[in-house]
């Protein structure tokens, strides 16, 4: 764990997200641009006023030339990160120590994804070369390991479990609807859900979050110049990100009905934010919605549902937009879509939309703490993020 | 005495029908079927499931015939070798070019074994021209024997001769994948007279007359043709009961060690078996059963066995896996290359299963480790053979997105007795025949073939049977 987590030190005050979708007629230069300028416009800035950027991209670009050949900015140094889905996260996370190190005043991070001029559908990565043994399963398939795992250990038959699963999706997708920037502005049915294609048994195509072309973008400065440009900053409390050794597939230990990663993000963050009650004290969250299972064991790693209890929460509605803890309001990777590079941003957007009340038809009542939650990789073996971020100083 | 110490058959877990062949061409088929391969299963593949057995019998030698190899140019026996984890000093020897692989090797193993065992394995899956009259009897399936002398010897042979015949009648070129076979008249007039010379040689050789042999096991080029070589060389139905099978077909350079070790598996000590093998002329063989085979047949239930092997397939199923026609490869990428150095670096993990155990903590890891997870220390590991573990399911998948020749693809969480797991693919496995708690066992396939690299690796199979080491 670290000694001193990034508490407050530095805020976003200037943000942009394009739609994600399929972004047929635009090349991630075009989303990078729309995205920057949206984020530096918001902070009424200009981009000489940037002294270090960061471009987060799983296979969209390599190097800070990917950012710097598409805003043609002035030698300023940018670095290219990569952390699988939680991509965009990262390089939010590298920028913010960067400026509350003092090293710059003044960062842009900008997240994006092209995923849809592949040819493929579903997400495809780029393997290194190697002996080719490792099995050719699909990122669903993976994830849908924890479906069957956590049903058998909770007792929940098949057609119980996928209830569960699909009122995950229909509350996601309940949310999207209401989201102009959302890739399915559409609510579901259960039984549409319920009865879409096998993907990944018992995943449909329902559960799995939307492929989707898109940038977001964020700048960021340490709090005590943020007044300079704005009046209502996020305040950044918690910054963690946890890579595991990959013990879950390796040791007979791990039962597939949490991600540990998730456990020791979530420590970390909370004890930097000073949270003692995550259930009570988190207003909204973002998480890591790429497929129905992984957001059930996400509210049991994070504390927000005691183990065991998340399916009945889900149940209960405690996560709904109109519940106590809604989680995922702007619809999640599910509804938004899930361009890589771009999503972790994309969270970090939702919150700073509802600090600023500008969050329209799904604007909750005075969210005061949020925490996005970010996660590349397997259930077994992947890194996850947790950032907590504020309305307000404390 | 030289003989045969062991033998054990390995026939692939699909079966398809005559009728369903016929059906598909639009024509009537006959009664029966015959045993076809899986998509992820070659003759290589076969011979390696069909050698496990004798993984702990120390062979000094492993010769592999047969004429559906999956190299023109490459051992196969050399990966038999490193799958039964034996050492780089073994002899690894390939028979093939045509039927008569099967005795060639034989013989010239008989011949070996003065020097220790030897482990011979016998493989085909044969490829037909869709509606060829060939087409609905030519199987798949292995067959290995341990040739050896002295004590051990099931089966001793008495006998042998050799016709060559340079006849056009069953052949391939280099580059075709279909067997191609002249006119049915005259392949079995050809072959009548090189089986027919050859059993008068064999026979007067062992000093034994015709209807003094209790088995007659005669691979022609087809099972119809190799009946019909019966009623020419007039032998008694009576003699050849181990020929009358009419559910797995014609097994290739395996054919006639199949039915030799189901004569083993049925017989008695003291009887005599004739093996004439036609292929290019005709070999011929006289075996004779020891005392040592009533003990083995009870110790060695399954060395003969087809239970296991019974789920039928469709036309398509079989046209799929035998890649008879192309199909998209859907919107998701091929397999790449595998690196010959990676593969190089990890042989004896990939062919022979061996992981890692930590001296330090006594976790073992599948694939291996240098650092343990559990204990943090580094370099303290040894390797850690799977092979033979028992293995149940923690969770697993059903994905019917990724890229499969025969999809879904099944993924299971598998927990091996000792301490480790692995994430493995479930192959001759039916979505409702997975869940979570189930006994499976390991199996050798062919994980996929890229950039002309077939990359062999292991699956699981839902346990069927109760196998185990001879």
């Amino acid at each position: 764990m670290s000694r001193k987590g990034i508490h407050d030190q530095v805020t976003v005050v200037g943000m942009g997200c394009t739609k994600f979708t399929e972004h047929w007629d635009k090349s991630a230069d075009d989303l990078m641009i729309e995205a920057a300028y949206e984020a530096l416009q918001d902070a009424g800035i200009e981009l000489k006023d940037v002294e270090a950027a960061w471009i987060g991209t799983m296979d969209s670009g390599y190097a800070g030339t990917t950012l710097s050949s598409a805003l043609k900015s002035d030698y300023i140094p940018i670095t290219r990160v990569e952390n699988m889905c939680a991509t965009g996260s990262e390089a939010f996370r590298n920028a913010s120590y960067a400026v509350a190190s003092g090293a710059y005043d003044v960062a842009l991070v900008v997240g994006v994804e092209k995923l849809k001029d592949s040819g493929y559908s579903g997400l495809v990565m780029n393997a290194s070369p190697g002996d080719g043994t490792a099995p050719n399963i699909t990122a669903p398939a993976s994830f849908s390991l924890l479906a069957p795992a956590y049903f058998h250990r909770y007792g929940l038959d098949t057609k119980q479990g996928k209830e569960v699963l699909s009122r995950i999706a229909w509350k996601n997708h309940a949310n999207g609807a209401l989201n102009p920037k959302a890739q399915y502005q559409k609510e579901m049915s259960m039984e549409t859900i319920m009865n879409s294609p096998l993907i990944a048994a018992p995943l449909g195509v329902l559960d799995c979050s939307g492929v989707a072309d898109g940038a977001a973008a964020a700048v960021i400065v340490r709090t005590e110049d943020s007044k300079k440009y704005r009046e209502d900053p996020m305040y950044v409390k918690a910054l963690s990100i946890a890579a595991g050794p990959g013990e879950g597939m390796l040791t007979q230990e791990f039962d597939f009905t949490s991600i540990r990663e998730n456990v020791k993000a979530a420590e970390e963050a909370y004890k930097q934010a000073g949270i003692k009650n995550p259930r009570k004290e988190i207003d909204m969250a973002e998480v890591h919605d790429c497929f129905t299972p992984t957001e059930l064991v996400i509210y049991e790693d994070l504390g927000f549902s005691e183990r065991g209890e998340g399916w009945k929460d889900v149940q209960n509605g405690r996560f709904d937009l109109t519940g106590d803890l809604p989680v995922n309001p702007d619809g999640g990777l599910k509804s938004f879509g899930h361009p890589i590079g771009a999503s972790g941003l994309r969270m970090l957007y939702e919150m700073y939309l509802q600090f600023q009340g500008k969050a329209e038809k799904r604007q909750l009542g005075d969210p005061k703490i949020g925490l996005t939650h970010n996660l590349g990789g397997y259930p077994w073996q992947c890194v996850s993020f947790i950032s907590i971020v504020g309305k307000e100083l404390s | 005495m030289k003989g045969i110490l062991a033998y054990q058959v390995y026939l692939p877990h699909h079966r398809l029908a005559k009728e369903e062949v016929a059906s598909f061409h639009g024509s009537y088929g006959g009664k029966g079927t015959k045993a076809v391969a899986h998509y992820d299963e070659d003759s290589l593949t076969m011979a390696v499931n069909a050698s496990l057995p004798f993984r702990k019998r120390n062979p000094k030698a492993i010769y592999f015939a047969s004429t559906t190899s999956p190299y023109q140019e490459k051992l196969s026996s050399v990966t038999i070798s490193k799958a039964l984890q034996l050492p780089a000093s073994t002899r690894t020897i390939d028979y093939g070019n045509g039927l008569r692989a099967a005795t060639n090797a034989f013989l010239s193993g008989l011949d070996a074994v003065e020097e220790g065992p030897v482990l011979l394995s016998m493989s085909d899956r044969r490829f037909t021209k869709p509606k060829s009259s060939l087409e609905d009897e030519m199987g798949a399936g292995a067959v290995s024997f341990m040739l050896g002398e002295g004590t051990g010897v099931i089966a001793e042979l008495i006998a042998s001769a050799h016709i060559s015949s340079d006849t056009v009648s069953q052949w391939r070129t280099s580059t075709d994948v279909f067997i191609r076979q002249w006119e049915d008249r005259f392949v079995a007039h050809a072959a009548a007279e090189a089986v027919i010379a050859c059993a008068n040689e064999v026979l007067s050789t062992a000093e034994i007359a015709l209807d003094e042999v209790d088995h007659v096991v005669i691979s022609g080029p087809s099972q119809k043709l190799s009946i019909n070589l019966t009623k020419a060389l007039r032998v008694d139905s009576k003699q050849i009961s181990a020929m009358k099978d009419n559910t797995i077909g014609h097994l290739g350079t395996a054919n006639g060690p199949l039915m030799v070790s189901k004569v083993l598996s049925e017989s008695k000590p003291d009887q005599k078996i004739l093996w004439l093998q036609v292929g290019d002329g005709c070999d011929g063989l006289v075996l004779k059963t020891t005392e040592e085979l009533t003990s083995y047949q009870s110790d060695h239930p399954l060395s003969y066995s087809e239970s296991t092997a019974n789920e039928s397939v469709s036309y398509s199923e079989y046209a799929r896996w035998y890649e008879l026609f192309e199909v998209d490869e859907g919107r998701r990428p091929g397999a790449p290359t595998p690196s010959a150095p990676a593969l190089k670096r990890n042989q004896e993990q990939n062919i022979g299963l061996v992981g890692s155990k930590c001296e330090s903590c006594g976790q073992n890891y599948f694939p291996k480790q240098r650092v343990c997870v559990k204990c943090h220390q580094r370099d303290e590991m040894t390797p850690f053979s799977l092979q033979g573990k028992k293995a149940t399911v923690a969770t697993y998948t059903v994905d019917y997105l990724a890229s499969c020749v025969s999809p879904p693809s099944i993924f299971a969480v598998v927990d091996f007795e000792g301490g480790s797991r692995m994430l493995a693919q479930v192959t001759d496995c039916k979505p409702e025949d997975i869940s979570i708690g189930i006994e499976v066992e390991f199996s050798f396939r062919k994980l996929y073939e890229a950039g002309g690299i077939h990359n062999y690796f292991w699956k699981v199979v839902p346990k069927r049977g109760d196998h185990h080491e001879s």
